[in-house]
């Protein structure tokens, strides 16, 4: 296609009448380059943001992974929290075998190992919502108001994320 | 260079928000930083003085239900006047601000505006997505209720300023909810049955849309609904089931131990949640009190049926506002073209069976019904950054393309379904000692054995300078263009010869020819796995042979007479049945030749002799990179490459 303009061009050369004939396809060919450049810086703006996009996404993507390593067990550790309570019930009972109790200490362990931490707040200890879930207030004097009167359940960390409060009574003015 | 301005999607609900954005096309809920998909709305004023949002804010309601803002969507746009506004289930202080609107009372007698509140969530929505982003988010695209009048409207839109955030629109959650469905991509007028049945509040919407100057548009034609019947009724049914069982086997009434109803209402809300994909589920909570008697245990089974009597009346309240919401509309059921379900509740099968049997067609249910709303609220934000317009549809190969390599396998260098245009390289060898040339023979499709498969084209890189087998490097290019043109080279990279041909993209198959293949790939995969596996044998075998010739040689003197005889005779064996092939007994017998030049193998790691130590069987991954199709010994003539045209064509 190139070639064929060029010779056109050569041989309107050769023949000076011509002249506005050359004016026309210099003017015409003048237009397409601007076309073609407006429609290149375009497609650059383009692929700019598309490159843009996706450091992004890889980034995000790498974050993600790594969260997902981190809190892989996350479900897992929520559904075995359950049997973590119902031991430590048990464990209560003067009845209860030593093996149960032993077993309960396994069980810790094996958490622990998986950096699954018990939030244990200790009594008169001031309440937390971060940590702590404050189910009822108790009206008393032996604390001041807003310290933890009494743990009903205790919270889980999984590493540096909240699992599950420890659930809570709070002091109020009697 | 900075990234383009993306408008997130919020959802901003009465008990929870949520936030989308769309990412190259695709929507994607974004986790908060305590790692949940969805934000209790919820503010607190403590009295440090300290602002908390969110589940930090719940946690701490009950110390604190004066100044704890929950619901607030109830009060967002009303008049303190408004006969609407009576809520039992709002714990703080209401009151009259200055220009008769209902505001809030803060904690040093200051009234503060709902829409400040709201801020304060929509701030952390903002913020949750700019962690995710890693930018700075300024623009948003928030839902409203579709009963919201224009001062609820204006009030959201002030709460997203106040936040931070310049709202590009604020729509209705049906419509969001019926874009996150694609709705809007069907041609012509529909009109939309939008059941959404949340935590709290239960939603009726039918809407039109239409298409109007080539824009689809959304129009609101009804609504009605029950702003206090959602999930948690459901829960409580439960929990008042096992409340009355436990007390009619055991007198006790758990309700008065706050730990026991506390694990009651987990226990409750995770079996309702298990009823919708199983028939029944046990509910085991043991120890959950004791009397004199000692410990008490829970341990009942729950029927999907039980669950269901319990819950009828409430399933059957949504229908009532779903006749008023047709008739209102002015329509029947038979002119609703699609329902579509929202809000976690509607996972319920009995509840999916009532809208089904009540509008007369099953409701679409493939978007996750706790996200649609934000999803809905990102493709808006998407569709209004111009966004959308950038996403190109992309083709994707329909089936795997590969070369020949040793054995008649397909070696596969782009997988089915790979978006175009792509470029993948890899490493391949000779076959033989002193091979000068291999030859490319491209393939398409899913099975195992080359032969099999779609022949492509193939031709010969030749004058690969004599080397060992294994030792040439031959990188082979496969190269989809945009125009969905396959360019397939191959370059010696010690001499830097290349040959390649180009394979056009209708010498392939026909859609319908694609689909055969993959069913036949997936009747045949056990005959490919076995094929699979019989090559690898035979390849390992091949290997092992080929290293322990090259030992036997090197070593000469240093193996003795019994033993060069004991492994030249186990080779032999080997030789034998690699032709025959059947895997189980070449492995056999590739093992035994291993045995026997077990002793040669360590006197040669010993001196610390060159060369290949025979190795035994490569993991099935790593055996693929080495080993080249058909090889020629003696000198080549340049080869032309021939495509071989589809005789369909």
């Amino acid at each position: 296609m190139v070639e064929k303009r060029e010779k056109e061009a050569v041989e309107a050369l050769a023949s000076p009448n011509d002249i506005n004939e050359l004016h026309r396809e210099i003017e015409s060919l003048g237009k397409s380059l601007l076309e073609a450049q407006d429609k290149a810086e375009e497609n650059w703006q383009r692929l700019l943001r598309k490159e843009a996009e996706l450091q992004n996404i890889q980034r995000r993507m790498q974050q993600e992974i790594d969260n997902t390593r981190k809190f892989a067990i996350e479900r897992f550790a929520s559904e075995i929290l359950e049997v973590v309570d119902s031991l430590e019930q048990g464990i209560n009972f003067k009845d209860a075998p030593e093996g149960m109790k032993l077993t309960y200490s396994l069980l810790l362990s094996v958490l622990a190992k998986e950096h699954i931490t018990p939030i244990e707040p200790k009594l008169g200890e001031v309440f937390n919502p971060s940590f702590h879930e404050a189910m009822a207030m108790q009206p008393t004097a032996e604390f001041e108001p807003n310290k933890i009167v009494t743990v009903i359940q205790k919270g889980y960390m999984l590493n540096d994320r909240l699992l599950r409060p420890a659930r809570v009574i709070v002091a109020k003015a009697p | 260079m900075a990234a383009r301005n993306v408008v997130i999607g919020i959802d901003l609900g009465t008990t929870n928000s949520c936030v989308a954005i769309m990412e190259n096309g695709k929507p994607r809920v974004i986790e908060n930083s305590e790692g949940d998909r969805t934000t209790p709305s919820i503010v607190a004023y403590t009295q440090d003085g300290e602002r908390l949002v969110g589940q930090t804010a719940k946690r701490q309601m009950v110390t604190n239900h004066e100044f704890t803002f929950n619901a607030v969507k109830r009060l967002i746009g009303r008049k303190f006047d408004d006969p609407n506004l009576h809520d039992s289930h709002i714990a703080y202080k209401v009151v009259r601000a200055d220009n008769g609107d209902a505001w809030v009372q803060g904690r040093n007698d200051e009234k503060i505006a709902p829409p400040q509140i709201s801020a304060l969530v929509l701030a952390k929505m903002k913020k949750t997505a700019e962690d995710y982003l890693g930018h700075e988010v300024t623009e948003a695209v928030i839902t409203v209720p579709a009963y919201f009048n224009d001062s609820q409207r204006q009030a959201t839109k002030d709460a997203g300023k106040i936040a931070g955030l310049d709202v590009k629109r604020i729509i209705n959650e049906p419509t969001a909810a019926a874009l996150a469905y694609g709705m809007d991509k069907k041609s012509g007028d529909s009109i939309i049955a939008v059941y959404d049945l949340g935590g709290g509040t239960f939603d009726i919407s039918i809407i039109e849309i239409a298409n109007i100057d080539g824009e689809q548009q959304f129009e609101v034609l009804a609504t009605n609904g029950d702003t206090h019947l959602g999930g948690e009724d459901f829960d409580d049914r439960i929990i008042q089931y096992l409340v009355d069982e436990f007390k009619k086997d055991t007198g006790a009434d758990l309700r008065k131990d706050p730990l026991a109803l506390q694990r009651l209402k987990e226990a409750a809300e995770k079996a309702k949640i298990e009823l919708s994909s199983r028939e029944q589920t046990d509910i085991n909570l043991p120890y959950i009190t004791a009397d004199a008697s000692g410990p008490k245990h829970l341990n009942l089974r729950l029927t999907r049926a039980k669950f269901e009597s319990l819950v009828d009346d409430l399933i059957k309240r949504t229908l009532e506002p779903c006749r008023t919401a047709l008739k209102d509309a002015g329509k029947t059921t038979k002119d609703i073209n699609a329902v579509i379900l929202v809000g976690g509740q509607t996972r319920m099968p009995k509840v999916q069976a009532a809208v089904e049997e009540f509008f007369g067609k099953p409701p679409r249910k493939d978007v996750n019904p706790d996200e649609a709303v934000a999803i809905g609220a990102a493709i808006q934000g998407a569709v209004l950054s111009g966004e959308v317009k950038d996403i190109l549809l992309l083709d994707v190969t329909p089936l795997s393309l590969g070369l020949e390599t040793m054995g008649g396998v397909m070696t596969k260098l782009i997988e089915k379904n790979t978006t175009v245009p792509t470029k993948k390289s890899q490493v391949f060898s000779t076959a033989e000692n002193n091979q000068t040339a291999v030859t490319i023979r491209i393939f398409q499709g899913e099975r195992e054995q080359a032969s099999a498969n779609k022949f492509l084209g193939q031709f010969d890189l030749t004058n690969i300078p004599p080397s060992p087998r294994g030792m040439p490097q031959i990188e082979v290019t496969f190269d989809i263009d945009a125009n969905g043109i396959l360019h397939v080279s191959a370059k010696d990279k010690a001499t830097g010869k290349e040959q390649s041909m180009q394979v056009k993209a209708s010498s392939g198959l026909s859609d319908a020819e694609v689909e055969k293949m993959v069913r036949d790939a997936k009747e045949h995969e056990q005959e490919d796995k076995e094929f699979h596996e019989t090559v690898m044998a035979r390849n390992n075998a091949d290997n092992l042979i080929h290293a322990t010739e090259t030992s036997l040689k090197e070593l000469g003197d240093k193996v003795e007479p019994k033993e060069r005889a004991d492994i030249e005779s186990a080779m032999s064996d080997l030789k034998e049945v690699i032709k025959k092939g059947d895997k189980r007994v070449i492995e056999t017998k590739t093992q035994a030749l291993s045995d026997a030049a077990a002793k040669m193998s360590q006197r040669m790691y010993g001196a610390g002799g060159a060369g290949d130590a025979p190795h035994g069987h490569e993991g099935d991954g790593s055996g693929d990179s080495s080993g080249q199709g058909k090889g020629k010994q003696e000198e080549v003539v340049d080869a032309e490459f021939e495509e071989v045209k589809d005789k369909k064509q």
